[in-house]
């Protein structure tokens, strides 16, 4: 049985429209425009047990309204919903004791009282036996390196303590599930590394499955093999990274750089036609290609002829591997020299 | 056991209450001048007619203090939370715990009320028993039936801050809606005036509502205008008018739930 079964999903929101002017606003007082925003269009979906996938797409996609329906606290206006083997809606409150959730913009620890006491609360919430408590309490506090925050007030902790705090929980009770909804909201670089290592690590001890949606798409990538690609409620992909970037990322980049500055300019000359130059800065310039129209094969070949060339005086060439950022960039914001993404669906 | 948890969550908002000693100071120095201001307002306009409002000086400055000291406590501000959590979305919090979310905030609610008690209403009685010769004393079964009265109206109280608090679900301006309910509720449960000196029609009209039962009925029964038989009709009507508002609040909050949007993260 998958973790999460969803199928032919939908989600209507009405949204009242506003009219323009002093009479749109006074007859819309007595007759407002309603309209049906369509926030989640028959999408279907399984997540296996264990797995960690990534919920990505642009601002408006319908990744929150989706988390909320998997947490239950949002009703389906259609489709089949099951996580866990349960209805998360209609049978919320047991339902919630087998997942943990995460909404990195909302804190649910009581924010005048002591961490501890917040973790106090929820072992009676989840009715934790007091041994199987000690035990997870004590290894999460390890993991999370929580032991000199605990006494402390939540409001007096920063952003990062309170988020590992935040994490940890959500994990008091053992989740078979975690949702993790924007962990690493306003995270500095290093606070997001260590949080996205023991994500990773309780992952592969516990074997949590985690679901995970973020606008930092280094989080989401460094953390999921899998990813579910939504875009105005609908699935536009849902499986590998690696197969996800084959599929929409046709441009590649490839950076090159000579010893001598003038060298840069005579190379200009000998790249293959379906190569544009990107940029050119010194001795150094970035290449882009569609790899449809020049394969890695011939890219290769090419390379070897004008590296073997020493008057070309070549010491460094790399060929960048496309990241989920170039993915969504290519999708949603396709550079007119880029055959559109539409097309390769 | 299921009770374990809203006890743990009730004694959690009583621990939420301490966190804020200033605030604790500050009601406690600040309600005596409210309690002060009464007096000098009853003695000033009661005086010399009292024949006409059927209460004594002493019962109208009784009526007046435990007015306020009940006040101390069901004025938890519920209504204002449970709005606001619901217009920003924190209600979240709440919704993926097991718990269930009426439950959730009664317990909240009597926590936060047993702290008052403790912190602001028990000083202020003591101040009150020490210092106004004229205030009425009690302290034989009417003490008793008064706290059920209480207790009840504590509760109904509660259900109706509940539902308010709920309209968020459905409104997008709540704070309004609770402004002007707070205003309506003290001047309908006998808070401001005794419900017996409002015009005969009116008087009929508010005794057929629940919101006598917060303020009014208590107090009368502190005072001694309430009869054995008059505590039982009392008794009766506030057990049936406290079940019928709880339905009420556990109906519009899944009514809510079910057309709850949050959006954004």
């Amino acid at each position: 049985m998958p973790a999460i079964d969803v199928v032919s999903l939908r989600k209507d929101y009405r949204v009242v429209r506003r009219r323009k002017g002093f009479w749109g606003a006074v007859s819309g007082f007595f007759r407002p425009d309603i309209v049906i925003r369509k926030a989640l269009r028959d999408i279907s979906f399984q997540v296996e047990r264990g797995e960690m996938v990534g919920l990505v797409g642009p601002n408006g996609a319908g990744k929150s309204s989706l988390v909320k329906i998997l947490v239950g606290i949002l009703k389906p206006d259609g489709g089949q919903v099951r996580v866990s083997g349960m209805d998360p809606f209609s049978q919320r409150q047991e339902y919630v004791r087998r997942i943990g959730v995460v909404f990195g913009q909302r804190s649910p620890l009581w924010w005048d009282l002591p961490v501890s006491d917040s973790f106090e609360l929820l072992r009676r919430i989840y009715k934790i036996p007091r041994e199987e408590y000690r035990q997870t309490h004590a290894y999460l506090v390890e993991t999370f390196g929580l032991s000199q925050w605990l006494s402390q007030p939540v409001r007096m902790l920063s952003l990062g303590q309170k988020l590992r705090c935040t994490i940890a929980a959500a994990m008091l009770h053992n989740p078979d599930i975690l949702f993790l909804d924007e962990p690493t909201i306003g995270l500095d670089i290093l606070a997001t590394d260590q949080l996205l290592s023991i994500i990773g690590k309780m992952n592969a001890e516990r074997e949590t499955t985690v679901f995970i949606t973020s606008h930092d798409l280094t989080v989401v990538e460094r953390l999921c093999r899998k990813m579910i690609l939504l875009n105005e409620g609908e699935i536009l992909f849902h499986g590998h990274f690696t197969n996800a970037i084959r599929r929409f990322v046709r441009r590649r980049r490839l950076r090159i750089a000579t010893n001598e500055r003038e060298k840069i300019q005579e190379l200009v000359r000998l790249i293959p036609p379906q190569c544009h130059v990107e940029s050119l800065e010194g001795n150094r310039m970035i290449l882009t290609f569609d790899q449809e129209t020049l394969s890695l094969d011939d890219l290769v070949r090419i390379l070897r002829s004008l590296v073997s060339r020493e008057d070309l005086d070549i010491y460094e060439f790399y060929l960048e591997k496309p990241s989920l950022n170039d993915l969504i960039l290519t999708i949603f914001n396709p550079d007119p020299n880029t055959p559109p993404a539409g097309n390769q669906r | 056991m299921t009770a374990g948890k809203y006890f743990t969550i009730a004694k959690m908002s009583f621990l939420r209450l301490t966190a804020y000693k200033t605030d604790i100071v500050i009601h406690f120095f600040t309600y005596p001048v409210v309690f002060a201001s009464f007096f000098f307002f009853i003695t000033g306009a009661f005086e010399g007619k009292l024949h006409q409002t059927g209460y004594t000086i002493p019962q109208l400055l009784t009526y007046y203090s435990v007015g306020w000291l009940l006040r101390m406590i069901n004025h938890h501000g519920a209504d204002i939370a449970i709005g606001q959590s619901i217009l920003t979305g924190d209600i979240v919090n709440i919704l993926v715990k097991p718990v269930h979310h009426h439950h959730y905030r009664m317990a909240e609610a009597a926590g936060k009320a047993f702290g008052r008690i403790i912190f602001y209403s028990l000083p202020a009685f003591f101040l009150l028993s020490i210092f106004v010769k004229r205030f009425i004393l009690v302290w034989d079964a009417t003490l008793l039936k008064f706290l059920v009265l209480s207790l009840i109206g504590f509760f109904i109280s509660f259900e109706i801050q509940y539902i308010i608090g709920c309209a968020a679900f459905f409104f997008t301006v709540n704070h309004q809606i609770i402004w002007i309910t707070d205003m309506t509720i003290r001047l309908m449960s006998g808070l401001i005036i005794p419900l017996s000196l409002f015009p005969d029609f009116v008087n009929r009209l508010l005794t057929l509502l629940p919101f006598q039962m917060i303020y009014y009925i208590p107090i009368q029964m502190w005072i001694g205008k309430i009869d054995a038989a008059g505590f039982s009709h009392a008794l009766v009507t506030a057990l049936t008018w406290l079940i019928i508002l709880h339905l009420t609040g556990r109906w519009v909050c899944a009514s809510g739930l079910k057309r709850l949007a949050i959006f954004g993260g």
